[in-house]
């Protein structure tokens, strides 16, 4: 039990940081934390007032975000937060800045509003984008409750009147990871596209819409599924870029990360994802888009299985495990993470895109809802970082740049428009 | 309802120009964007508070500042006893030139500190000189020592600069 100076029997709930969110703090920089946001478009404007209470009923039913961060000698450690809910904010134009674990009442996520907009920033060692969209997801139908309309739980929409199950605030990595196996390891240098940073603590969001059937039926005609489609648009986008600015070839490189509760059956409200790195090699000569996306697509459908994942699981587990590494003092641990981070991290990948797929909701809550919208924060040194968010057949492809240049949002959003999709953009460039 | 004549996606009602490729939005007939409609994302930016670095740094000046000046006192009033508060000084100078002074910039000044940095070893080493009898180390040695040891710097830091977004400087 954590101390808090208070008796068993009054104390607080604390959790353990899961195996994914060990590094998460460790990353930290006074101007850059890993941060995500989930955003939910309604179709009526957002009352502040009401959103409030509606927080106010949904916290409690998620323990595990009800907490702040606090440092143990060994570890970093969650804790239940003493206040009732962070701050309801109107929205601002640079979303996902830094997070400090003394501001925002000590909550590790920030709720917005805009216009017809909830939109939470989550930090990643609070959870993934599937448990953040059920936490968006129950929040709104909570908020369309509260305003008069009549929403029965269910899908994304957890019941209120339940209480958490311990299922939901488990760590899935401890309980699956068993393997015996060595998950394999791409070496090499890969490609970081250039361009101007923009100041700390901003970033330009691009987002595109587009009809999930439409582009289901593009990635159909090539016979793989949206993910590997984006994926390989993007590997092509980027290759080419290299191919016109350098002499030098590097590999280009996209972190994938895949939610494992499709493998492993886990209720968990908190991480649970692991990423895949799928590269192209320029030094073993030129690629056409139709031979990248055979390449992504077969590479991933050989390596993305329970096995292999499993593996991946157990290592970072290990890690965990270690006896030399959990006798260390926090500060040290710290400045391994800082520095391992430095020097892999962002620096094995040229972009990320992550799909969390379709959002489901309950049957009576659809007509109410717009669409959802899901954003990585900024990376530090790779500009394209791309979430996709479905729902119903609005997928909503964000972007979000740390770098001033849109040449590589602009170049995804017409090949779309030249493939024959329909892009609306929407943005907070000036 | 507007297209980029450039890009061909659609545009937000709100927008005065395409996010993508900064095309202004031209409708002969209509004005191109609606204008009252709501922008996608709202005006503010909410910068957070940095850390303040520049008060740690002005403590620490004040705490350096005071056993220096006891120093200086005491050997002012007992001038018989040599002038060893010198000593103090400048080696409370050169710490404070190093490790202080950089934090009390907004920005890091790679170049600058480098060039600050190399100063101060100079003069610091030349007070030695000075003060001691030996003849001539100071132009054969040490200068250009510390000068050589300075170019290695500021080539790494060039070096360092022109490899993008490394982070470290």
């Amino acid at each position: 039990m954590a101390k808090t100076g208070k008796k068993a029997a009054t104390q607080r709930h604390w959790f353990k940081l899961d195996n994914a969110a060990k590094i998460f703090p460790g990353q930290n920089t006074k101007t850059w934390s890993n941060i995500f946001r989930i955003s939910t478009v309604l179709k009526y404007k957002i009352e502040p007032a009401l959103l409030e209470r509606a927080l106010e009923n949904v916290l409690p039913r998620f323990p595990c975000y009800d907490v702040r961060m606090r440092r143990g000698f060994f570890w970093y450690y969650l804790e239940k937060n003493e206040h009732k809910i962070p701050p309801v904010q109107p929205d601002i134009k640079n979303p996902c800045y830094r997070i400090h674990w003394r501001e925002n009442r000590g909550f590790l996520f920030r709720v917005y509003y805009y216009e017809n907009k909830i939109s939470v920033d989550f930090f990643h060692a609070l959870t993934d984008g599937a448990g953040a969209t059920s936490f968006v997801s129950t929040l709104a139908a909570e908020y369309l409750r509260l305003a008069g309309h009549k929403i029965t739980p269910g899908e994304k929409v957890l019941d209120l009147d339940v209480k958490a199950d311990p299922g939901e605030l488990e760590d899935s990595f401890a309980r699956y990871g068993d393997s015996k196996g060595k998950p394999r390891h791409r070496e090499g240098f890969v490609y970081h596209a250039k361009g101007t940073k923009m100041p700390s603590h901003t970033a330009n969001i691009t987002t595109g819409y587009v009809s999930s059937g439409a582009v289901l039926a593009k990635a159909r005609e090539y016979g793989v599924t949206v993910t590997e489609f984006f994926a390989a648009l993007m590997l092509d986008i980027l290759y080419r870029k290299q191919k016109r600015e350098s002499r030098k070839q590097k590999q280009v490189s996209v972190q994938i990360p895949v939610d494992l509760r499709r493998w492993f059956p886990s209720k968990t409200l908190r991480n649970f994802t692991m990423c895949y790195d799928v590269r192209i090699d320029p030094s073993l000569g030129d690629y056409t888009f139709e031979e990248i996306l055979k390449q992504v697509s077969l590479y991933l459908r050989y390596i993305n299985n329970p096995k292999e994942l499993n593996a991946m699981m157990t290592s970072n587990l290990k890690l965990e495990r270690n006896f030399l590494l959990r006798a260390m003092p926090l500060a040290i641990k710290r400045a391994g993470i800082w520095i391992s981070f430095i020097l892999t991290g962002e620096r094995r990948t040229s972009f990320l895109l992550s799909n969390v797929g379709v959002v489901k909701l309950p049957a009576d809550m659809r007509e109410h809802v717009n669409h959802f919208i899901f954003m990585p924060g900024p990376g530090r040194i790779n500009p394209a970082r791309i979430g996709i968010g479905s729902f119903q057949d609005t997928m909503a492809i964000t972007f979000a740049n740390a770098f001033e240049e849109s040449d590589l949002e602009r170049e995804l959003f017409t090949r779309l428009v030249r493939m024959g999709i329909h892009v609306k953009i929407e943005s907070n460039r000036d | 309802m507007s297209y980029c004549v450039n890009c061909g996606v659609e545009l937000d009602s709100s927008a005065k120009k395409c996010a993508l490729c900064q095309t202004p939005v031209i409708n002969p007939n209509l004005p191109g964007y609606v204008q009252d409609a709501p922008p996608p994302y709202p005006e503010k930016v909410v910068l957070p508070a940095g850390v303040r670095r520049r008060f740690a740094a002005f403590i620490f000046t004040m705490v350096i500042l005071i056993p220096n000046i006891v120093c200086a006192i005491i050997n002012a009033l007992f001038p018989s006893t040599g002038i060893w508060a010198l000593y103090v000084v400048t080696s409370s100078a050169l710490f404070w030139t190093l490790f202080i002074q950089p934090f009390m910039w907004k920005k890091v000044y790679v170049y600058s500190q480098i060039g600050i940095d190399v100063f101060a070893v100079t003069a610091y080493i030349y007070v030695f000189y000075a003060v001691g009898n030996e003849k001539g180390w100071f132009y054969r040695i040490a200068l250009p020592l510390v000068l050589l040891v300075g170019l290695l710097l500021f080539i790494t830091a060039v070096w360092l600069r022109r490899k993008k977004g490394i982070g470290l400087i």
